[in-house]
């Protein structure tokens, strides 16, 4: 299989949705990104990764249950995949190995 | 707590979204919108809301219309079909290719003089509050409306007028003049311009301070080119000395650039008008309009209120006088240049609209051959679209196949077009009589992909549209016939298309004869063997001496000379007073100096009285009046009357016969010669009838030998006369191509209409020659009701014809008539032209064996 690689906007979103665990759906992902990250997502642009995620198989979802607050819709309920934390584990690795290699001066420029 | 966003950002994002996302996606934004209200106010979090919305108009979220993913492969198979069927059908792709691009070069062309044409003065960074002064006449009979003002106004109306931040006055002189340096000699185009020109103005100093460049009245500013030309460089020429018309000695204390942008004044060579004043003190009398005069308002002042204000700024100044003042924005002077109760009313816009109005019609009637075309080609390939549907094909796709086909056809023509305008263009620069530039930036490129787009779209839509709907066992069935309405459709558009044929063809003719009209009319007075030539140096010095050896050069009938040019030249003043004058009457009039022999060369008729004779001494205090003056005055036995103009009185000592010394467009007015040699700037030479060749080369060897240093420069009064009718030239040459362009359309429209038609009722054709039908009597059953929508279209389109040109000949105070038979010619040329076109298709089927016609199929 041809191996799918992932963005840096589909990476946050991804650990996003491992972090949240069983509270990952758009609202409370695109709050935690700004939260965490300070960084301004449009609800838009976080549904539209979360798809392209679930294309590429990385995250499962299914609807939960409604709420008042939410004029009675129910919310998509993200999970991830076993093969989203396998691309998550690989991103890590490879970057933990290149930064052990980095000479003790390399970032002082 | 009231906290619901509005509903119709909801309802529209139902509509495109895919449904399975829908509630997620409005549950989210339902939960931010709560958010929003509790942290930015209601108000705010309705906009954020709408933004947000607005912003799931992405792909993976709506809904799909097309299948995106199969498009690509679906698309490259529609391009491939689409080229298949061009080459199969040859004479439609290439009747389609001919008629698009043809088209299409016509619209671009346009475009390209259009845009010059709405660019003109267009860049002058003070537009927003640059003004023109204008004058003119309020009143019904002597209703009048002129650019040019009295030299004093600009001054004057700065001082008085707190609305005006500065005001400048400029004087453009008609002739060339020429500058020297110590070893070089250039004729430039001249103005004098008041000191705040260049702030006025954007017209970029390289060298020289805005402020002050014109301070001096020894100064003046020169053009970047012309600085090349004497000194050969363009920069460090601030302080050179330069000769002006071998006589006095200026400072250059400026270059100017002249922008790209095409402006209505043109000049080299920019003076002081203080000077002007000093050389001509003539132009400081209220009477005397002979400059322009601009000024810059301050920034929020009301335009319209300051009209009203400046209105009647002339009464105390020149006593009385009806004449009022009005402004018009400097950029808009060149477009919008006709007059009416110092509005603005028409003018070249007229022109130009029309123009874009005919294009666009010329656009319509290409579309209207490709949906024809396309249709009736398409019901060739019935068989194709039955397979296709069978074989389950969405109408989208279907309606997207032709819709590429189309477009690929639109594509193909705008290619060929583009082709041609570049490799062109200079000969039809030269045919046309006009210049383009070619700007190939943004606004181009956007013109012509909203071109493409909106052609693909009219052409594409109907056929796509109308094949996609059939039902495919009909199709294959071959049971589809040509329904009554789409019949209709088919006749209905060939109708448009020859009445904006026949409109055009009768519009183009009709100029063409306004302006031979203009160009042949007896205008009273002989032009044809004159020729102009500025008088300048020795030749003014000595005018006496000049004139009478000219006069003996062989081939050469008489000479004398003039104050203003022959064609429209302008000088006129107020009439202060005559014998007989009722109190309330006012009179403006245009004033000639001449010189003895001028108005017996002319061959003006005296219809009462005597011309200036050289035997009287006084003939300075008399005057010639033309017939127009005297009616003015209202004098009936007018020899013997004292008019007083300037202070000085002057006996009517004859008059003469009306002739027209401005353009058509306007009518004879009042017009004074007096007996002036020292006022005269013009030399009018009579060359002998078929001695021109041999005249003007002795000509010049007079003028080369009494006059050194200063060119040889004249021209024809013949010439002169048809250049003021420029722009309706110009008008006239667009007009016709755009007809021709619009016949050669409506004739393959034509064709392909009798071919189909004919193709269709082949069977019938044979039938009918089997039974023993004669040719004439096949070319009369089939091609009649044909040639019947031709017949319908022109008559339609004489009325409409007729009011159009009655309505533009109102333009011209003398205009031609419209005759019958014109109409009639018209009407019989597109019978004749149909006829042939539709009888060529018959009888070509005819002449084929009819068993072949009818085992077809």
């Amino acid at each position: 299989m041809r191996k799918t690689y992932i963005g840096e906007l589909e990476e946050v979103v991804l650990l996003m949705v491992a972090m949240l665990q069983e509270e990952a759906y758009g609202v409370a992902i695109t709050k935690e990104i700004d939260q965490q990250l300070n960084r301004k997502m449009s609800v838009s642009a976080v549904h539209s990764t979360l798809h392209r995620l679930e294309e590429k198989g990385y995250v499962k979802s299914h609807m939960g249950g409604a709420t008042a607050e939410r004029g009675g819709r129910r919310k998509r309920f993200f999970k991830m995949t076993r093969a989203g934390s396998n691309i998550l584990t690989e991103i890590q690795e490879a970057r933990n190995l290149l930064w052990n290699q980095l000479p003790p001066n390399a970032l002082l420029t | 707590m009231n906290t619901a966003p509005p509903q119709w950002p909801l309802k529209l994002l139902r509509s495109v979204l895919k449904d399975e996302l829908v509630e997620e996606i409005e549950g989210d934004l339902l939960e931010f919108y709560q958010e929003w209200v509790r942290t930015h106010g209601k108000k705010r979090a309705n906009r954020l809301y709408l933004i947000h919305a607005l912003k799931f108009f992405r792909p993976f979220a709506l809904k799909q219309i097309f299948s995106f993913k199969t498009q690509p492969l679906m698309f490259s198979n529609h391009i491939k079909v689409a080229i298949r069927s061009f080459a199969r059908y040859k004479t439609t792709f290439v009747s389609n290719l001919i008629g698009l691009s043809f088209a299409f070069i016509g619209i671009l062309f346009l475009y390209l003089w259009v845009r010059q044409e709405l660019s003109t003065d267009q860049f002058h960074i003070q537009s927003e509050n640059l003004y023109q002064l204008m004058e003119y006449a309020p009143e019904g009979d002597t209703e009048w409306a002129g650019k040019f003002t009295s030299g004093l106004l600009a001054e004057a109306i700065a001082e008085e007028m707190p609305e005006i931040d500065y005001a400048v006055p400029l004087r453009t002189v008609n002739e060339t003049k020429v500058v020297s340096t110590n070893n070089r000699a250039f004729e430039a185009r001249v103005v004098y311009a008041g000191r705040d020109f260049f702030k006025a103005f954007s017209f970029d100093l390289q060298e020289g301070e805005v402020e002050g460049v014109l301070e001096n009245q020894y100064t003046m500013a020169i053009s970047e080119e012309l600085a090349g030309r004497l000194f050969q460089r363009k920069e460090n020429v601030v302080g050179e000395l330069l000769t002006f018309e071998y006589d006095t000695m200026y400072a250059v204390s400026g270059v100017f650039k002249k922008g790209s942008e095409k402006s209505s004044l043109q000049f080299d060579l920019v003076l002081p008008f203080e000077r002007y004043k000093s050389i001509r003190p003539s132009v400081l009398d209220w009477n005397y309009n002979t400059t322009n005069t601009f000024a810059v308002l301050k920034e929020d002042v009301d335009a319209v209120a300051f009209q009203d204000k400046i209105a009647d700024f002339l009464v105390e100044k020149r006593d009385g006088s009806p004449n009022k003042l009005f402004i018009q924005r400097f950029e808009d002077t060149y477009l919008r240049d006709a007059y009416k109760n110092g509005q603005p009313s028409g003018g070249k816009i007229a022109y130009i609209r029309l123009l874009i109005l005919i294009g666009v019609l010329v656009l319509t009637i290409a579309c209207i051959n490709f949906v024809n075309l396309f249709t009736a080609q398409a019901s060739r390939r019935f068989k194709e679209i039955g397979v296709r549907k069978a074989m389950g094909a969405q109408p989208q796709s279907l309606i997207l196949q032709y819709l590429s086909e189309a477009f690929l056809m639109v594509f193909f023509s705008f290619f060929v077009a583009l082709l041609f305008l570049v490799t062109l263009r200079s000969s039809i620069e030269t045919l046309m009589g006009m210049e383009f530039t070619l700007k190939l930036d943004l606004s181009f490129w956007i013109l012509i992909a909203s071109i493409i787009v909106t052609t693909t779209v009219l052409a594409g839509t109907y056929p796509a549209l109308y094949l996609s709907s059939l039902r495919p066992v009909n199709v294959l069935k071959g049971k589809v016939s040509a329904s009554l309405g789409q019949l209709w459709v088919r006749k209905g558009l060939i109708i448009t298309q020859f009445l904006v044929a026949t409109t055009l063809i009768l519009g183009s003719l009709i100029i063409k004869r306004q302006i031979d009209y203009l160009q042949s009319k007896d205008l009273g007075y002989e032009k044809a063997q004159l020729i102009s030539l500025e008088m300048k140096g020795k030749i003014s010095e000595n005018l006496d001496v000049a004139l009478s050896e000219i006069s003996s050069i062989p081939g050469i009938a008489s000479a004398s000379s003039i104050g203003q040019n022959l064609v429209n030249g302008t000088n006129t003043i107020e009439v202060d007073d005559w014998e007989g004058k009722q109190t309330e009457q006012k009179l403006i009039a245009e004033m000639r100096p001449v010189h003895h022999g001028m108005i017996e060369m002319l061959k003006l008729e005296m219809i009462e009285g005597r011309s200036f004779s050289k035997d009287f001494s006084t003939e300075g205090d008399k005057i010639i009046i033309n017939n127009a003056a005297a009616k003015a005055m209202g004098l009936n036995d007018p020899i013997g009357k004292k008019i007083l103009i300037q202070n000085h009185d002057l006996e009517i000592v004859g008059v003469t016969k009306d002739f027209h010394y401005a353009s058509l467009h306007e009518r004879i007015g009042p017009l004074f010669f007096i007996l002036r040699p020292s006022w005269t700037h013009k030399l009018i030479v009579e060359v002998a009838q078929g001695q021109n060749q041999e005249a003007i080369e002795a000509l010049e060897a007079f003028h080369t030998d009494f006059n050194p240093g200063f060119p040889f420069a004249f021209e024809f009064v013949d010439e002169a006369y048809n250049r003021q009718y420029r722009s309706e030239q110009q008008i006239q040459h667009l007009t016709s191509s755009f007809t021709i362009l619009a016949v050669v359309l409506a004739s393959i429209g034509l064709i392909g209409l009798a071919s189909f038609v004919v193709e269709k009722r082949k069977k019938e054709l044979s039938i009918r020659k089997i039974l023993g039908a004669t040719l004439t009597e096949n070319l009369i059953s089939i091609g009649s009701s044909t040639v019947s929508l031709v017949i319908y279209a022109s008559l339609l389109a004489l009325p409409i014809g007729y009011f159009a040109a009655r309505e533009w000949l109102q333009n011209f105070a003398y205009s031609t008539s419209l005759p019958w038979w014109l109409f009639g010619m018209v009407t019989f040329s597109i019978f004749v032209l149909s006829c042939s076109i539709v009888g060529l298709n018959i009888i070509k089927v005819s002449r084929d064996n009819p068993i072949a016609g009818l085992k077809a199929d």
